[in-house]
């Protein structure tokens, strides 16, 4: 037998389903979807916007600005994949799995 | 005399409320400082294989009866603890259980590095080496391949990809194909609403917050209905235990190497290119139709995350003579963690497992 829910819950279930499946059926419609994507496309422009007048700002004190870190990590970190594709590589070619069993 | 009973009942529940709400206040206190966070991921295992971020771990079974091993492919956006909960409520632990010799493939977290990893980079690179080392490990010729929802992806694209992979038998838990079916997940990457670069952050990959957040709009009152739970039941330490847990599979979730999600963004998303037979990776075609390998797809009835009508047709794009979807009445995190996944599938997976193993002939201890 289930147990007696109490009242708080009834109140807080019916509350809660009377508000969460207009919410629910509204995420699934194409206007909530395009509205979203529209809200997260303006975001990220005013983002790259203040970015590249902050580069500015800085470039003309000849400090480097975030997009050039971001450039430099960039190619560090495609170079460290290509190191990895080639160590992949060797690894596969001579069957060699390396098992150094270590408890967890 | 009734008078007398009625009202011995009515101190006894005040005295119950009393007593609650002192371990409320007690449970709440450590619940908002993060004293005594769930344990999670206990099973004992060790590292048998590594390559750069990703890891072959082996739990410790001092009686395996059944052949071959199974190497469960963990989802690239989940932490791997998530199928080996806490005791008595893991996926792992109830393999062990019945016997088996149990790998799993953990992904790591991604960084800057792992940004330019591909779907090809999973599934040709590190998963037959993973599943080489496994099989060294155990000795065996051939392994069980288990994936759960992505990991599920990875599994299929690994077989399909390579003929020559030494896969005896396929687990598919939760494992999308249809990607139109999807629903809002898939939805706000569709064409012409949000390209999947504008997600990604400084290190090239979607941050676990943006992951959480999608799961989240799925759902919007779903905090509400948690915190509710959390009140109705924050006197019960066990309760706590099993809350904090499950609130952190729900919340902790890993970030997703860029390149890939890109790929899948438009390959499986927009394209939907496992449905329709297309998909090519690393250059060639990759048709589910070429597995021949016994399948189980394990589908879950009131999945959000990944739903029905996405994962079911799976069984039938297989090659596979004995492909079976295993449908329960469970939610996605219901299928493998739980008290119905105890008793309903996890049953049913050893069941279909003992049916597609071979018995040792005397019980192996691992390690």
């Amino acid at each position: 037998m289930a147990p007696e829910r109490s009242l708080f819950r009834q109140y807080f279930d019916s509350l809660e389903r009377s508000v969460g499946r207009p919410l629910e059926s509204g995420v699934e419609t194409d206007t909530f979807q395009d509205s979203l994507a529209a809200v997260i496309r303006l975001q990220a422009a005013i983002q790259a916007r203040l970015e590249r007048a902050s580069g500015d700002l800085l470039h003309m004190f000849n400090l480097p600005a975030h997009s050039d870190m971001k450039r430099l990590s960039e190619q560090v970190s495609r170079l460290d994949k290509q190191v990895r594709d080639l160590s992949l590589e060797l690894e596969k070619r001579s069957d060699g799995t390396r098992t150094p069993r270590r408890r967890r | 005399m009734s008078e007398n009973r009625s009202a011995t009942s009515l101190l006894s529940s005040v005295q119950r409320e009393v007593d609650r709400s002192l371990l409320r206040a007690r449970n709440g206190i450590k619940h908002a400082a993060g004293l005594d966070r769930a344990r999670v991921g206990l099973s004992p295992k060790d590292t048998v294989w590594e390559r750069d971020k990703v890891q072959l771990w082996r739990y410790h079974n001092p009686k395996v009866t059944k052949a071959p091993p199974i190497v469960i492919v963990m989802s690239l956006i989940s932490r791997s603890y998530i199928l080996d909960l806490r005791p008595g409520n893991s996926f792992i632990e109830h393999l062990l259980k019945a016997g088996c010799d149990v790998f799993m493939v953990d992904w790591g977290v991604p960084d800057e590095a792992d940004s330019h990893n591909t779907i090809e980079t999973y599934v040709d690179d590190y998963l037959p080496l993973a599943v080489s080392a496994a099989c060294k490990e155990a000795g065996a010729d051939r392994v069980t391949l288990a994936g759960y929802c992505l990991g599920g992806v990875l599994a299929v694209l690994y077989v399909a990809g390579h003929p020559e992979a030494p896969v005896r038998n396929l687990v598919l838990v939760a494992t999308p194909v249809d990607y139109s079916k999807l629903g809002v997940i898939a939805g706000l990457v569709r064409q012409g609403r949000i390209d999947p670069e504008k997600v990604l952050d400084d290190t090239g990959n979607v941050p676990a917050d943006a992951i959480r957040n999608v799961f989240r709009i799925r759902k919007p009152t779903a905090d509400w209905v948690q915190y509710a739970n959390l009140w109705e039941n924050l006197w019960n330490d066990q309760f706590l235990e099993g809350y904090q847990a499950m609130n952190q599979w729900n919340n902790d979730h890993v970030p997703f190497a860029g390149a890939a999600m890109e790929q899948m963004v438009s390959l499986l998303i927009r394209e939907n290119r496992l449905m329709k037979g297309t998909m090519r990776l690393g250059g060639r075609k990759v048709n589910l139709k070429s597995i021949d390998v016994p399948v189980l797809n394990v589908v879950a009835e009131k999945d959000d995350i990944v739903p029905l009508a996405s994962a079911e047709p799976l069984a039938d794009l297989v090659g596979s003579k004995d492909a079976e979807n295993l449908k329960l009445a469970a939610g996605h995190v219901g299928l493998l963690a739980g008290r119905k996944a105890a008793r309903e599938t996890l049953p049913s997976i050893v069941e279909w497992l003992d049916a597609h193993s071979d018995r040792l002939r005397r019980a192996r201890h691992v390690p």
